[in-house]
């Protein structure tokens, strides 16, 4: 027989639409065919991949999802043991303790004003000054698109800041949702802000209705760096801007970024900028 | 979320929606920032081309197919610049079988994630409709019919897709794997799994 028939037959028992009277025969096939047996022993450990592979990404994105540590899961995947994700664990709460000391610290005495941070050069204002990835800690401050750790930015938009309503390209925002995301780096993360126009509920759960115009213009108050290029028309800026450059907006070590004070502090840099520039 | 729920367009994209389709996108760049790009720029599309949502086709299918688009569009660029990128280091996925044995992984679990993290390469690099194909089938455990909808071809091809789609798995893994079929099952290091 030929073996077209019989692997097609494999492909159809994985899929569960065997017909009885062709697994007969598969398994008859197979008990005299060396190669089909191969085959069929190598797509069924195909299968079995996918399907680890399926459960393994669940599992991930779960993870990813409920915010647990990036090196919990790759320790526990590699057979670290428990107790020592534990003082990770720990030791990361310690961290985000004193980070969070230090920037509530810094908050009732400020050495610094946001303009510190602000850097010329020739026509174009480079808003934040970058900072070293190492100083992202303890700074609690925003650095530039083109920071390796995050993806690059490509576009520039103009923005506006009007008192508590923010103006962005002659759109209003009614308000931002800071949304916490990480980065490749695991001490890095990029909050993101999308403009909200209003929330609504459905089905008990609490939607939010994203102003999709607006949402493209955040990312200007993140800076504007002298090397990115700048197009020519909003239609083409909101075409070609990838999102990663359209929404990122604050990038630091501490987890305290998200939380509405920090919002507060990109606000009053984005009227800064807007009045710099 | 049963599909059926979201058979016709929802008034809100809720977060529970939002979050299947970047669940959906995820299985595809791998990457949760990806991912939400992809949703973001899906649903942002979508809402220029609602006209185009016929009566005849189920919203979430063609919400779907968007994502599906936005993702494979992103996987283009970026899976051609990651074989750059390892070319440049060196660090290509071309290991022989005999350095492959030598560096026999520490426990099953190990085995389970390297195998899975070759899978997830090879699927990345197979034609785009294939790709697609095999994803929805064996990642997200969709009907036919649905990837059907969704890519806007007979099921009868989608199968065929799927079909190449796994011969080509099985001709990588047994390229990179000879010893593919010898080593530990992987539904052993399932069970043992935790």
């Amino acid at each position: 027989m030929n073996c077209n028939v019989p692997r097609q037959w494999i492909h159809d028992r994985i899929d569960g639409r065997l017909s009885e009277d062709d697994a007969r025969r598969l398994n008859a096939h197979l008990a005299g065919c060396a190669d089909c047996r191969a085959f069929d022993h190598q797509m069924s450990a195909v299968i079995d991949g996918l399907d680890a592979l399926q459960a393994s990404s669940t599992r991930e994105y779960d993870e990813i999802a409920s915010g647990e540590s990036f090196h919990a899961h790759t320790a526990s995947a590699v057979g670290v043991s428990r107790n020592r994700v534990l003082l990770v664990r720990i030791a990361a709460a310690l961290a985000l303790t004193v980070i969070g000391g230090l920037v509530i610290h810094r908050m009732l005495n400020p050495a610094t004003t946001p303009s510190d941070h602000l850097v010329h050069a020739g026509d174009h204002s480079v808003f934040p000054a970058p900072v070293p990835a190492q100083d992202a800690h303890e700074a609690n401050v925003m650095v530039p698109f083109d920071d390796p750790r995050i993806s690059t930015i490509d576009d520039r938009h103009v923005v506006e800041a009007d008192g508590p309503t923010v103006v962005l390209n002659g759109r209003t925002a009614e308000r931002f949702i800071p949304v916490m995301r990480k980065t490749s780096d695991p001490t890095v993360h990029v909050v993101w802000l999308h403009a909200v126009e209003n929330t609504t509920e459905v089905n008990g759960e609490t939607g939010m209705k994203v102003s999709p115009a607006a949402d493209r213009a955040l990312p200007a108050f993140a800076g504007v760096h002298p090397q990115i290029p700048q197009k020519n028309t909003d239609e083409a800026r909101n075409r070609t801007a990838p999102l990663s450059a359209r929404g990122a907006s604050v990038i630091c070590g501490s987890p305290l970024c998200s939380s509405v004070q920090s919002v507060d502090q990109v606000l009053q840099r984005m009227e800064l900028f807007a009045q710099d520039s | 979320m049963p599909d059926a729920d979201l058979e016709n367009e929802p008034r809100e994209l809720t977060p529970a929606v939002r979050d299947r389709l970047v669940r959906l996108a995820y299985r595809f760049v791998w990457n949760r920032s990806d991912a939400e790009d992809a949703v973001h720029n899906a649903v942002a599309l979508a809402q220029t081309r609602r006209r185009q949502l016929r009566e005849t086709t189920r919203w979430w299918s063609w919400m779907c197919r968007i994502v599906v688009r936005q993702c494979v569009a992103l996987g283009r660029g970026q899976s051609r610049r990651e074989i750059r990128e390892r070319q440049r280091a060196g660090t290509d996925r071309s290991a022989t079988t005999d350095e492959r044995r030598d560096a026999v992984p520490a426990d099953h679990a190990a085995i389970a994630l390297e195998r899975a993290a070759v899978l997830r390469r090879a699927i990345d690099e197979l034609p785009p409709k294939q790709r697609a194909a095999v994803t929805l089938r064996h990642l997200e455990g969709m009907e036919y019919e649905r990837i059907a909808e969704i890519m806007e071809i007979a099921p009868a091809t989608v199968r065929v897709h799927v079909r190449d789609a796994r011969e080509a798995l099985r001709v990588r893994l047994v390229r990179e794997y000879s010893d593919w079929t010898l080593a530990v099952p992987v539904r052993t290091v399932k069970e043992q799994s935790p």
